[in-house]
């Protein structure tokens, strides 16, 4: 109880100026194809209109994913508001699944701290291998 | 305990305007450099002459797992023209339930693992820009990419 007191009181003191979300962290699923898709959810849950863009990337959240694309990159959310965005990727040929990254993050946002949110997505090919 | 914890957090967060589901990475304090009184170091702990902390607040929903806050090395925007080579570095400490972190100085990226039940973590982070032959005339800004992601 101590500790969420003083965690409350840390908090009041670092109220955020901006931020973002993205559900569900992390999801996986299979396809009859090599293509798989996910309706994932970007929030601001915060009281100041922002511009949010999209990465596909890596496993590690450090370079861009091939074959791999967002219904949108660069989109504007009002305070409170949330839309989903479908991402999709290929399955190689001879992969059985395959994992992205995706991450969300404020666009131009002034200052020395750029805040981003990833979160991971598995699609795994039906019936590879028998 | 948990929904405790996570009404608290909320209410704390006076900005918080909706539902939020998943991780997220707030910035409450940008943060700002001031320069040492031999003119070699740009810090935020030089308060004396405008060095700001910089705060940011990651939070992650009731039922989500458990994350990995990733902090990149940090990076040098410099004034057009300017083509030195100082040192960028950034430090932090980390302290929500179940996370104690205190990162030493480091021009690396780093990172640490938060438990599901760290609804929120407070991040405060101090830079630093070391230049022996000091620094031209202009604004300088150490960049640094903080990272929510679930393990």
């Amino acid at each position: 109880m101590r500790a969420a007191v003083a965690f409350a009181l840390l908090a009041l003191l670092a109220a955020p100026a901006g931020a973002q979300s993205l559900s569900p962290m992390r999801n996986a699923g299979a396809t009859p194809s090599d293509i798989k898709g996910f309706r994932l959810v970007v929030g601001n849950p915060y009281r100041t209109r922002l511009i949010f863009t999209v990465r596909l990337t890596d496993e590690r959240f450090t370079g861009a994913a091939a074959d791999a694309a967002a219904s949108t990159t660069e989109f504007p959310l009002a305070p409170g508001a949330s839309r989903p965005v479908i991402v999709e990727f290929r399955i190689g040929p001879n992969m059985k699944e395959r994992t992205i990254g995706v991450c969300i993050s404020p666009k131009d946002l002034p200052g020395p701290l750029l805040p981003r949110v990833c979160g991971l997505y598995t699609g795994r090919r039906a019936g590879f291998g028998g | 305990m948990r929904a405790l914890i996570a009404l608290a957090a909320w209410a704390a967060l006076g900005a918080w305007a909706g539902p939020a589901l998943g991780c997220t990475v707030g910035v409450a304090t940008q943060g700002g450099l001031g320069i040492n009184g031999s003119g070699d170091t740009l810090s935020s702990e030089n308060v004396l002459s405008g060095g700001l902390v910089s705060v940011l607040t990651v939070t992650n929903g009731l039922f989500d797992p458990a994350y990995t806050v990733f902090v990149s090395a940090p990076s040098l925007v410099p004034p057009p023209g300017y083509h030195g080579t100082p040192t960028v570095l950034v430090a932090y400490t980390a302290a929500g339930v179940g996370v104690a972190k205190t990162q030493p100085m480091t021009a690396s990226a780093t990172s640490f693992d938060a438990p599901a039940a760290a609804l929120a973590v407070v991040l405060t982070l101090q830079s630093r820009i070391v230049s022996p032959d000091g620094f031209a005339s202009g604004a300088y800004q150490s960049k640094v990419t903080v990272t929510c992601a679930p393990q």
